[in-house]
């Protein structure tokens, strides 16, 4: 009986091999980021300066992993944070008076975020609307939206840095909370929302069967276009939370922010196990990969190499991984057809 | 209905191609290209001049030549946008090379780039051949690797110092005119690369067995395959002529700057897919013309001069050019659905 669950176990990791080898890749990158900074890697600052970057990051992955999992890209996930961000930090700076504080401030700012999120929304229905509606590829799609809507960023912000947001909008991004900084709690209440969103809902699993068959689903009835368009608002709106975070810790709002998270999402993203052709997607190995990654870039950042080489390494990288995925769904291919055997 | 029975056979014939051109989105984008350009001239003399189309038509070299081989890719297996790092790291081996030994024979200096970029492109078309991923990410994994690579190699330096010919190469000017104060403007060398390129590749879309298979596979892999098309060696030569078109963009980007810059050219990928996606290349595959892709190019270029020319400030520059590609995607998608329902034809699925 025990041998008999011990097995069944066995069984369960050998088929999700890939997700079981993350957490251990994630603490063999800590040991050999330690050992090469000299502990400098293990530090309380480093650890919190991890988990204060890692939100950003965190949100923009989940916004590629979704996605992806519907057989799409969203290359406009940054320039859809960094327009919310500014239209955001303007409200902030233009239109809530200076002498404003307390509980009024508070509600002002909270009508701000909501105002920002709204918009992300609304530039992800472009997005759906592009890609379901009008059947425009995924990748053009995005891609002209990134190229419009970081233009609309460029003209609201004349090309320079909006900055000096109110103060308690500023602690957001900050601040902690039980040690632990407060954008980390924001990234798991996301993260556990969009979890039980695919694994849960109805509309996680469409968009899962929309990747992976999307003809077999159009003549089951059901309605393609709204899975489509769903998948591509949420996908904006946690682009748009990301925004918050980035305009709230760096204090300003800029067209440019985190050009370098594009790459660092998309290889998160299939590093933990989203398929890129879509139909497959697991947000714990989402999660295991973007600690690994972010301990990694971290860890990198500590060593001080410089930054072209990081983006050597993530080029380099992703190709790698993709090879790994490959493999590890042939290994598995191999190991089920044995266990129907 | 009826009328057209009554047209006879050279009346019908004419009807058809006239039909044929409203159909072409190149037919419409020429005239609003040609309406913009009116209209600018109008607001302003200094825009429509001989002379301002000359610096136009020049200053896009870069990207015009880059864009015809955007067109190809485009045709038959996706978007690649590594071509600006291919074309980094095919000029900083050229400028390495000509700076080095300045006696170096012109060929090799023409060649190497080529070959350089030719390589790197049949890479990154393996590569895919082997993942099977959409063609998007493997081209973000290796822009990112060719140009980590470069500027990690070069540390970042810019060469300058070109041999003599190569400086005044591109200031040959075919047709010469003098302007009113005396300087001189006109058909550059360079303009001529440019055009001699869209000319030899629609050569090759259009007469040769590989350019058709292009457009076939682009328009339905499947199908493509069934007919003995093969699929992987097309895609390697559709990546692998980018790549070679991206080594002569850059030798003529090194013309006309006279430097070899690694950070020059990357973050310009972006502009050459735009023209070519506003040029009416198709949005699903399988279709676009290099005249469509050329017009593509000079319409962001003269939008772009006639925004500087009416003193809008150049922060709402990405705006418009924003707005025509959304606009143009639209308009693409909606009439080649419409083609798809109006030919009632079966399409073949796996």
């Amino acid at each position: 009986m025990k041998t008999d669950r011990f097995d069944k176990i066995l069984d369960q990791a050998r088929l999700n091999l890939d997700i079981v080898i993350l957490p251990a890749a994630f603490i063999l990158v800590v040991i050999l980021m330690t050992i090469s900074t000299s502990f400098k890697f293990l530090t309380y600052g480093n650890i919190s300066s991890i988990l204060l970057q890692l939100p950003e990051l965190g949100l923009f992955t989940l916004a590629m992993m979704l996605a992806m999992t519907v057989g799409g890209i969203n290359l406009s996930i940054i320039s859809t944070a960094n327009l919310a961000g500014v239209i955001m930090a303007w409200l902030m700076v233009n239109v809530i008076s200076p002498e404003t504080s307390g509980a009024s401030l508070t509600l002002q700012l909270l009508f701000v975020v909501m105002a920002g999120l709204l918009i992300s929304l609304l530039l992800g229905a472009v997005n759906g609307i592009l890609i379901a509606y009008v059947e425009v590829s995924p990748t053009l799609a995005t891609l002209s939206t990134m190229i419009l809507y970081e233009g609309l960023t460029l003209a609201i912000t004349k090309g320079k840095v909006i900055s000096g947001l109110p103060q308690p909008f500023v602690g957001l991004g900050n601040g902690s909370l039980l040690g632990i900084p407060k954008p980390f709690y924001i990234f798991v209440a996301a993260a556990f929302f969009i979890r039980v969103m695919i694994k849960k809902t109805s509309i996680g699993k469409y968009q899962i069967m929309i990747g992976s068959n999307k003809k077999a689903m159009t003549f089951s009835g059901i309605n393609t276009r709204k899975v489509l368009m769903q998948a591509y608002m949420v996908s904006s709106l946690l682009s748009g939370l990301a925004g918050v975070i980035m305009i709230s810790r760096y204090n300003s709002a800029n067209a440019r922010f985190g050009t370098s998270y594009l790459l660092l999402a998309v290889l998160t993203s299939v590093l933990g196990g989203t398929d890129p052709n879509g139909g497959y997607v697991r947000v714990g190995g989402v999660i295991a990969a973007l600690f690994t990654i972010q301990a990694l870039n971290s860890g990198i950042n500590i060593l001080g190499v410089s930054s072209f080489v990081s983006t050597m390494i993530w080029g380099v990288l992703l190709v790698a991984i993709i090879i790994y995925r490959q493999g590890v769904a042939r290994y598995k291919e191999k190991y089920l057809s044995r266990l129907v055997k | 209905m009826f009328s057209s029975f009554g047209t006879s056979g050279g009346m019908g014939k004419l009807k058809r191609s006239l039909q044929g051109i409203l159909r072409k989105s190149e037919f419409y984008l020429t005239i609003i290209f040609m309406i913009m350009v009116v209209l600018l001239s109008c607001v302003k003399s200094s825009f429509g001049t001989l002379e301002n189309a000359f610096n136009i038509l020049r200053s896009s070299t870069f990207i015009g030549i880059c864009s015809i081989g955007v067109l190809v890719v485009l045709i038959c297996a996706g978007t690649d946008i590594s071509f600006t790092a291919t074309a980094t790291v095919a000029q900083y081996a050229m400028a390495l090379m000509i700076i080095g030994r300045p006696g170096v024979p012109i060929v090799l200096v023409i060649l190497l780039p080529v070959l350089i970029g030719m390589a790197l492109g049949c890479f990154n078309a393996l590569l895919l051949n082997w993942l099977k991923v959409p063609a998007i990410i493997i081209c973000i994994a290796m822009l990112n690797a060719y140009y980590g690579a470069i500027q990690v190699a070069s540390n970042g330096e810019w060469l300058y110092g070109f041999p003599e010919w190569f400086v005044r190469f591109p200031n040959i000017l075919l047709i010469r005119f003098t302007n009113a104060s005396g300087v001189e403007y006109g058909l550059s060398t360079l303009i001529v690369v440019w055009f001699a390129v869209a000319l030899i590749t629609s050569v090759i879309l259009k007469f040769t067995k590989t350019g058709r298979n292009i457009y076939a596979l682009g328009g339905n892999a499947i199908a493509a395959t069934r007919e003995g098309i093969n699929v992987n060696r097309t895609r390697i030569f559709a990546f692998g002529y980018l790549g070679a078109i991206a080594g002569i963009g850059a030798i003529a980007q090194a013309m006309i700057t006279q430097t070899s810059a690694p950070n020059a050219l990357v973050g310009q990928e972006f502009d050459a897919v735009a023209a070519v996606v506003l040029g009416g290349a198709s949005i699903i595959g399988g279709g676009g013309t290099v005249y469509g892709t050329i017009l593509g190019v000079i319409f962001i270029a003269a939008l772009k001069n006639g925004l500087t020319v009416l003193g809008v400030p150049s922060y709402w520059h990405q705006v418009f050019i924003g707005f025509a590609l959304v606009i143009s995607i639209c308009v693409t998608a909606t009439r080649e659905k419409l083609a798809k329902q109006n030919a009632g034809g079966v399409t073949i699925e796996d």
